[in-house]
């Protein structure tokens, strides 16, 4: 069983997978401004 | 004369208005699910971490179980090494009248885990799921010893942390329940657990999140659902029967009681699913008709808010009926745009870019953030990824983004094969990219009738990659509206586990 500092450092790192998810979906939204343009310069 | 002739041609203009309303309404699920995928990047500010604690409940997790054989063994040992004080925990099979060795099996696990395994016998069985949990939560709340009780089924496999993960979030007395991130955890899996890998990305780890943010929780998944013992007292101590949805039921109705449902993606739990289409079909209509009798047993919560509980938002009431009406859109838009083509071609064409640009900066954008939300799934499950709407739609989506591209590719094809690019040719192309949002339904119900005649180990797959998964799903729903407008039986059909899961 963990201890109750290994408990704060787990439930730490969790929430900072939760932080990860707010840079995932920018990261995301990047991509589908980054095909967008593309497509208006060159594709269409 | 004139005056008829005007009112004539100002009805013929709203009907084709009207045609490309319902054409473009066909772009609208898919829009919520982006805006779903943009709740998800705030669950880090409307979290539920802030208010865990270290918290240990004596838990009492509860297996339904019915000719388990192949796969409660495995279970109960991973139980019972999980990372959880060992006297705080006791595993109860309820055994509905199987008829293979499940008995002997729980009763083997009994003798090696004295004390920490009980074996719950039903004579009279095969009532389905929530009779079985009945039986159990109705022996368990008859005594003080439970605090919590987990609801699992029996083949899903937890990881030894995962208890502690959702228990951490009963500290806070506003929660009344927890579910945990069901992974597909078939091994070796095979096309179709890939799919479903990735769809749970989608289903469960994505949307799940999103309704964290809302505040309403759709469904506590049937294998892993924790309830506070207050929590399973304020439902009326007991799962309801008489749907076949009876998880989202206790969901909606915790909900009701004024507590809080909390989903933790951090908690995984590995589940073994369908690996044919047969297989899939049964377990999904039986979802699909569950989810049928809510949207109806509810129908007062719909787009009304509430103070006591979010069910009623918009946004909630907004992401349910585009995933229950999503067969209807389809159809609309598909039948909308073939209505159009006859009447109106340029019109039709213009509404057509539109409703596919927006398809595939949604498409794009739900795909690269769901394989980011769980790179490990998607590495397995990528093809299946970026093939779940079907290789069709795929292509129309890449069509639509890079037309001048596709342009140069069919004038290179007309040139090899010969085959002129006149108008006859292109414009049954088209009709045919038109029809295809209604199409797709069909052709991958095909998928389900041929996958157990000649040639069907090919075949089926083949129509799943070119029709879809979603697509797939669709087909599902669209027969559940059949099945519960005819009444038809409630059957539990059981999906077959063979204990392939390795966590």
């Amino acid at each position: 069983m963990i201890d109750d500092e290994e408990f704060a450092e787990e439930l730490a790192r969790d929430q900072r997978v939760e932080v990860t998810m707010f840079w995932k979906g920018l990261a995301a939204l990047a991509i589908v401004i980054t095909v967008m343009v593309l497509r208006q310069l060159y594709f269409v | 004369m004139g005056a008829l002739a005007e009112w004539a041609r100002l009805a013929g203009r709203a009907g084709v208005w009207t045609l490309v309303l319902v054409v473009l309404l066909g772009a609208v699920p898919l829009v919520a699910a982006s805006y779903q995928f943009v709740l998800i990047a705030l669950h880090r500010f409307r979290s539920h971490y802030d208010r865990c604690a270290p918290n240990y409940p004596r838990t009492a997790i509860l297996i339904p179980a019915w000719n388990e054989e192949a796969v409660i063994g495995t279970s109960i040992d991973r139980l019972v090494a999980l990372d959880y004080p060992p006297d705080r925990l006791r595993v109860y099979v309820v055994d509905d009248a199987s008829t293979d060795g499940t008995p002997d099996v729980i009763g083997a696990k009994g003798v090696q885990y004295p004390g920490q395994v009980v074996h719950l016998r039903r004579e009279q069985g095969g009532q389905g799921k929530a009779h079985t949990l009945n039986h159990g939560i109705e022996i368990l709340l008859e005594d003080d010893w439970m605090e919590a009780m987990l609801i699992m089924d029996a083949d899903v496999i937890y990881e030894p942390d995962s208890l502690r993960k959702m228990t951490r979030h009963l500290a806070d007395p506003d929660v009344g329940a927890v579910t945990a991130y069901i992974k597909e955890g078939s091994r070796p899996g095979n096309y179709m657990t890939r799919f479903i890998g990735y769809e749970y990305i989608t289903a469960q780890a994505a949307a799940r999140r999103a309704q964290n943010v809302l505040g309403a929780l759709a469904c506590l998944a049937g294998g892993a659902q924790l309830h506070s013992r207050a929590n399973l007292e304020a439902v009326g101590g007991r799962i309801d029967t008489s749907s076949l949805a009876e998880d989202t039921f206790t969901t909606f109705k915790t909900q009701l009681a004024g507590n809080r449902v909390v989903f933790d993606g951090n908690a995984t739990v590995w589940a073994e699913e369908p690996g044919d289409i047969l297989g899939l079909w049964k377990q999904r209509l039986r979802w699909a008709r569950g989810n049928v009798q809510v949207s109806l047993r509810f129908k007062h919560l719909w787009f009304r808010p509430h103070d006591e509980h979010r069910l009623g938002s918009v946004s909630f009431g907004i992401f349910w009926f585009c995933l229950f009406l999503l067969p209807v859109f389809m159809i609309a838009a598909s039948s909308g745009l073939v209505a159009l083509f006859f009447i109106n071609f340029p019109l039709s064409w213009a509404t057509f870019r539109l409703l596919w640009i927006v398809n595939a900066i949604s498409f794009a954008f739900i795909t690269s953030y769901s394989f980011m939300i769980d790179p490990t799934t998607a590495k397995v499950a990528w093809k299946e990824g970026l093939l779940f709407p079907g290789l069709v739609s795929v292509t129309i989506i890449l069509y639509t983004v890079f037309p001048r591209l596709f342009h140069e590719l069919f004038r290179v094809g007309s040139g090899l094969t010969g085959i002129p690019l006149d108008g006859l040719v292109v414009r049954s192309v088209i009709l045919f990219a038109y029809a295809w949002l209604g199409l797709c339904m069909v052709v991958a119900w095909l998928g389900k009738v041929v996958e157990h005649r000649a040639g069907g180990r090919w075949l089926s797959p083949l129509c799943v990659y070119v029709a879809g998964y979603g697509p797939l799903l669709c087909a599902v729903t669209f027969t559940s509206y059949i099945k519960e407008a005819r009444g038809a039986e409630m059957k539990w059909d059981k999906t077959i586990k063979t204990g392939k899961v390795a966590a």
